[in-house]
């Protein structure tokens, strides 16, 4: 399916009624969502893949990778008025989504045979994740940033349930802000994930909640794929975090104050060709502010509002499918 | 739906599995068969499911010899079989009211509209 038909089926996903501000509730926009979704199903595939959709809200991550071949659904999220609505969208989208009102960190999922269940991590400390291993090929999400205090980490606690509910092979995809980039690295490198971003975005999360003052904020996120490491692949992927860690505090005084549109190359721990989707066909690098235009295709914001200029035509106000 | 019910724990247990259900209400959906996607579901080595768990579980429910004692060699290409495997996890008793209980706590876990609350 191409980018343009998934986003017009995703746009039909509804969300909340109501978002709870403590949970930070807010929609996976449909062009993000599909992007996410067409990236995994090109890396590792959704035909007929067993998926997970950790913080699903109304369902959209879920329903898309059913769209996209999926086998199965596990989607789970820990409001009951969320999958209220996500039940809607699984009825209406005919979609063999499963929906489980779990907190997600605290979901435990027995695992293979050998292994001890992969669930919530042991007193010891840390998730045994090298021997046990979940079920799940793909977990999708898009979890809380913490923007609030309230909600402070919690998106690195999805992303360790995340690693310990996939299959050894498996993989999680995931969003997370871009200032916290090389705090998520070693999260997941301590998870014995290794992990890359993808792709950086930005998203445009609309005013929803009263205490927020402007109409609308631009946050810079990263779209990363983790995986678990296997044995000595962990350590390597440990030792490549280290000093990939140290090269990001050594830059990072320069990074933080130079402009967020710098077309640079994300680090990564491996080295991953991006999707070609993720490519702006102005430009041919990886997209830094992804906007779609009317005929369908992202191209970087940047370079079509240049070409629309010169081309006496308006550049569009803000990224949207109908602009 | 008893493919995630077969992999589901109990949060916070160390073996809370498989949690034993209780029907009030349920139904039977039609879904479409995949053989390869059935057959890896009981392939080594992650077996996403746990074959005696699901005997243990469909006798619970009064489903006694829906499947065989054990997955019968060269499952992979046993089309009965995995129809029969498939039919079981995808299909049958969807339960759309009902409670799951822990088998080591005894905790109670509502099912309500086909949705499960572990909170």
């Amino acid at each position: 399916m191409k980018l343009k038909q998934l986003v017009g089926e995703l746009q039909g996903v509804q969300s909340w009624r109501h978002p709870k501000s403590e949970l930070e509730q807010y929609p996976t926009p449909p062009d993000i969502a599909a992007h996410m979704l067409l990236a995994a199903d090109a890396e590792d595939g959704l035909e007929d893949a067993l998926v997970a959709d950790l913080g699903c809200g109304g369902g959209v991550l879920g329903i898309g990778a059913a769209l996209l071949g999926a086998a199965h659904v596990l989607a789970v999220d820990l409001d009951p008025a969320a999958l209220e609505v996500a039940a809607e969208n699984v009825e209406e989208f005919e979609v063999p989504v499963s929906l489980l009102g779990c907190d997600v960190v605290q979901l435990a999922m027995r695992s293979g045979p050998e292994g001890a269940p992969s669930g919530v991590a042991d007193a010891e400390g840390g998730a045994d994740a090298g021997a046990a291993g979940g079920a799940f090929d793909i977990v999708l999400m898009n979890p809380p940033f913490g923007t609030r205090n309230e909600s402070h980490g919690a998106d690195v606690a999805f992303l360790q349930a995340g690693l310990r509910l996939c299959r050894p092979g498996g993989a999680v995809y995931s969003l997370h802000k871009t200032s916290t980039r090389p705090f998520i690295a070693k999260k997941a490198a301590e998870a014995g994930g290794e992990a890359s971003v993808v792709a950086e975005l930005r998203f445009e999360i609309p005013r929803m909640y009263k205490h927020h003052r402007q109409p609308s904020k631009d946050v810079a996120v990263d779209f990363w794929r983790a995986a678990l490491a296997a044995g000595e692949e962990a350590q390597l992927a440990a030792a490549l975090e280290e000093s990939t860690r140290l090269e990001e505090e050594r830059r990072a005084p320069d990074e933080q104050a130079s402009s967020s549109l710098a077309a640079e190359r994300p680090p990564s721990v491996e080295e991953e060709e991006p999707p070609a989707d993720f490519i702006c066909p102005i430009t041919t690098e990886v997209m830094v502010d992804p906007v779609m235009a009317a005929d369908g295709h992202s191209y970087e914001r940047s370079a079509i509002e240049r070409w629309l200029a010169t081309n006496g035509k308006k550049p569009f106000a803000h990224p949207s499918p109908d602009s | 739906q008893l493919l995630t019910h077969n992999m589901l724990m109990a949060p916070g247990t160390k073996n809370g599995f498989p949690l034993a259900i209780e029907v009030e209400k349920m139904e039977t959906v039609e879904s479409e068969f995949r053989s390869e996607f059935t057959a890896r579901m009981v392939q080594k080595p992650v077996t996403q499911v746990e074959y005696g768990a699901l005997l243990q579980t469909l006798a619970g429910l009064g489903m006694d010899g829906t499947l065989p004692p054990a997955v019968p060699d060269s499952y992979e290409s046993n089309e009965e079989f995995l129809r029969a495997l498939h039919h079981v996890l995808m299909e049958a008793r969807r339960v759309i009211d009902g409670t799951l209980v822990c088998p080591e706590t005894g905790k109670r876990f509502p099912i309500k509209d086909g949705i499960p609350s572990m909170l």
